[in-house]
């Protein structure tokens, strides 16, 4: 966009920000993949007990070319983490990453001696939300997607300036859980509860 | 009479028993097949009418360090073994087969896929994890990890990498807080 971050940061720029940071927010179609048994809880969130098309996520796209999201659900190894990586070069900007399970916060039980796993997934692609679990409750998925919508909520589209602060009061579910985390910072261990 | 002393008499009777013995361990031993007779010995097991071991199950390799028993003595020299699991069908036998490999670089044995096709992808992933070339394979590659990956990680003196194509796989000191 010709102008994005360019415009005073005015209320009527401020408005078009919010209402195009709800669409954003309010359709976030995720990537079709799942690497190990974390998948299986996505699933569950895809399906109609938990049923994430509650909070427009529920389209799961088969190419990277039409998604928002890529849920990196499951152990990332270092044959697989190119494979990823490349998957998200080929996602179209804006898009998120939500890093599923103890895995792929940090490496979870291969923290130590998994010779092959990549011990967190945000040491190749930057990632959004952490929800650590092994694997992660499907409440806890839906969680970190709510924290996800507020974060995105918070973000400048046209206005320059300053990054707004995202509001998550009211978004969690078991708070502690999920965590937001900015790129190569850890705030959380995997399942450790603050 | 346990699987391998029935093989192995009927082998002494059918003129194969050269260089044969028995490893007795603590389940039911294994037939030790000397490295350069592997290939005979395995085609004649597969063949014999009275053997008949048309099924490779398992084949595993482990790289073997010296151990002492609490008097000093070297009980075990390093090395490598590689272990055949075969099964009869017809005569409801399972036999274990052992080869004894000195600790050379690359540790070499005959390859048996061309006798079982099964044998095929376990000599590959018994290449990609234990560094063992089986001669003869038709198509000797890593099968589960990368192609350009360094080392043989089941080796006991195998190095975790520290990166792999610019991705670091070190373990984070700082993280998580003990």
């Amino acid at each position: 966009m010709r102008f994005e971050k360019s415009l005073p940061d005015v209320a009527f720029f401020n408005l078009a920000d919010t209402v195009i940071n709800w669409g954003r927010a309010s359709s976030i179609w995720p990537m079709t993949f799942g690497i190990a048994c974390c998948a299986i809880e996505m699933m569950a969130v895809g399906a109609s007990k938990f049923d994430i098309d509650r909070f427009g996520a529920g389209a799961f796209r088969a190419t990277p070319r039409q998604s928002d999201m890529m849920i990196v659900a499951g152990t990332v190894n270092a044959k697989m983490a190119l494979v990823v990586r490349r998957l998200y070069d080929q996602m179209p900007e804006p898009k998120y990453v939500m890093a599923m399970g103890a895995c792929t916060v940090g490496g979870g039980p291969y923290w130590k001696y998994g010779y092959n796993v990549v011990k967190g997934i945000d040491r190749f692609v930057p990632v959004d939300v952490h929800v650590p679990g092994c694997p992660p409750r499907p409440e806890a998925v839906l969680e970190g997607l709510r924290f996800l919508q507020r974060k995105i909520m918070a973000q400048r589209v046209l206005t320059r300036g300053e990054p707004k602060k995202p509001d998550f009061t009211g978004v969690s579910i078991a708070p502690g859980t999920v965590g937001i985390l900015e790129p190569k910072v850890h705030l959380q261990g995997p399942g450790v509860r603050s | 009479m346990s699987a391998a002393r029935e093989v192995l008499e009927i082998l002494l009777k059918e003129g194969m028993a050269q260089g044969l013995s028995l490893f007795e361990g603590p389940q039911d031993p294994a037939l030790v097949v000397p490295q350069g007779r592997l290939h005979e010995v395995c085609a004649h097991l597969k063949r014999s009418r009275l053997l008949a071991f048309e099924q490779c199950v398992l084949v595993t390799g482990t790289h073997m360090v010296e151990k002492t028993d609490p008097k000093g003595i070297v009980v075990r020299t390093e090395g490598f073994e590689v272990m055949y699991h075969l099964r009869s069908t017809q005569h409801h036998r399972i036999l274990a087969v052992k080869v004894i490999l000195p600790a050379e670089e690359p540790p070499t044995v005959q390859s048996v896929a061309d006798l079982w096709r099964a044998a095929d992808w376990h000599e590959r992933e018994t290449y990609d994890m234990v560094g063992i070339v089986f001669e003869g394979h038709p198509n000797l590659h890593r099968i589960l990890l990368p192609d350009d990956w360094e080392g043989h990680p089941l080796r006991k003196d195998y190095l975790y990498p520290r990166e792999y194509h610019g991705i670091s796989l070190e373990v984070d000191p700082q993280w998580p807080a003990p």
